[in-house]
């Protein structure tokens, strides 16, 4: 057959020509239209909620852990004295100020001093800068304001001293000691801390007071 | 009277064709059955899912927290200071201890001069008049250093005797034990 016959070739598809196909094959089409049709939902609509099952589980897997963190740090903060941590509180802002508190470090010289039995000559601080934003903002650890004491006591006097000293508040580090006769100079420092902000996230766990941070609190509480 | 059958290949082919529309028509209702009860069941599932209640008690348990926010700023500020002082009060090096170590067993003949500590070492210059209660305070020393007590290292610097005073006078350096 020649290209110019084909062209010439003309399929009439009118309606009794489709409804013959129809008919002729009715017994086939229905069924396979069928199993197509729930292929097709297969495909779009089970598969879907075959995924949206996997994720309601995983969001409810997820949301049973986050409330039982919830639920531990409802019951820790229950547990917890409120008059009780108010103490602990003023104790830890005594101990680790949030700045430099030269009042309270003479205090703390003064009294230990005085209960050392030791004579106080005079003392110097390494102040260094008085008000630092980046400092306040960005110390993670605690800073130190360097102090140097000179005392009359001997060995005694200094070791009593040092004793002392390391029962006061706001806590200190003798750094140096140098006894000489009956002089002595302590080099100590100071802590201070300044305050970094606190995010509160109340799907974090919160941990209760450890065995340390109870031995830290009873050692403050015996200064 | 018996029938003939004159077109036998139709009637197999007839036979044949019926039974593949069989064949599909029954897969055809699987399909659709296994569709349906798979997607109802994922309905149900889905439906009867603890999400929202679980949702309802989490807002419920949160806003108790929200309720208690200072108290648990005040405790996170409490741990956080506890820490660093916990970090401060165990590694401070305790000069009392040591010197009540030192002169603990000074003979009485003995007298100390001057003291130096600093966070690596230990300098004590002692003098006496006599050689032997030195000799028995650096064994005193060295035992401490053999038991590893506090030091690690002891070492003299100088042993002087003084005319004018007729006495000994002793300076040792005492390296602490590192760990």
């Amino acid at each position: 057959m020649k290209n110019s016959d084909l062209s010439d070739l003309k399929f009439n598809f009118d309606k009794s020509a489709i409804r013959i196909l129809y008919y002729k094959n009715k017994d086939y089409i229905v069924p396979i239209g069928v199993i197509f049709a729930s292929l097709l939902l297969f495909l779009f609509v089970i598969v879907a909620q075959i995924q949206d099952f996997f994720s309601v589980q995983a969001e409810v897997s997820v949301t049973k852990e986050r409330i039982s963190v919830l639920r531990s740090n409802l019951d820790i903060l229950a547990k917890l004295d409120d008059s009780s941590l108010d103490n602990e509180l003023k104790l830890a802002l005594v101990a680790l100020p949030t700045g430099k508190n030269f009042s309270g470090i003479l205090n703390a010289v003064t009294a230990a001093s005085r209960n050392a039995n030791v004579l106080l000559n005079d003392f110097s601080f390494e102040v260094g800068e008085l008000s630092s934003s980046s400092a306040r903002v960005s110390a993670q650890a605690p800073l130190t304001l360097n102090l140097s004491l000179n005392i009359q006591g001997g060995v005694l006097g200094t070791q009593k001293l040092i004793h002392e000293l390391a029962k006061t508040m706001p806590i200190s580090q003798v750094l140096d000691v140098n006894i000489q006769n009956n002089l002595s100079t302590l080099v100590t420092n100071f802590y201070y801390k300044p305050f970094t902000p606190i995010r509160v996230d109340y799907a974090t766990a919160i941990l209760p007071f450890s065995k340390e941070d109870t031995q830290a609190i009873k050692a403050l509480s015996s200064f | 009277m018996n029938e003939i059958n004159l077109l036998p290949h139709i009637r197999e082919s007839l036979v044949k064709s019926q039974r593949t529309v069989r064949i599909i028509r029954l897969i055809s209702g699987v399909f659709l059955f296994l569709t349906a009860v798979s997607s109802l069941g994922l309905f149900f599932l889905n439906l009867s899912s603890p999400l929202s209640s679980l949702k309802q008690e989490e807002n419920k348990l949160l806003s108790e927290l929200s309720s208690r926010k200072e108290k648990m700023e005040n405790m996170l500020v409490v741990k956080e200071r506890l820490k660093h002082i916990s970090g401060i009060l165990a590694k401070r090096k305790n000069y009392e201890m040591e010197i009540e170590l030192i002169t603990s067993q000074l003979p009485s003949q003995v007298s100390v001069d001057s003291f130096s500590a600093n966070q690596n070492a230990i300098t004590i210059t002692t003098s006496s008049d006599s050689l032997s209660s030195l000799n028995k305070f650096t064994d005193h020393l060295t035992d401490i250093t053999l038991n590893k007590k506090v030091f690690g290292k002891v070492s003299f610097d100088n042993l002087v005797f003084d005319g004018t005073s007729s006495k000994y006078s002793l300076s040792i350096k005492a390296d602490y034990y590192e760990k």
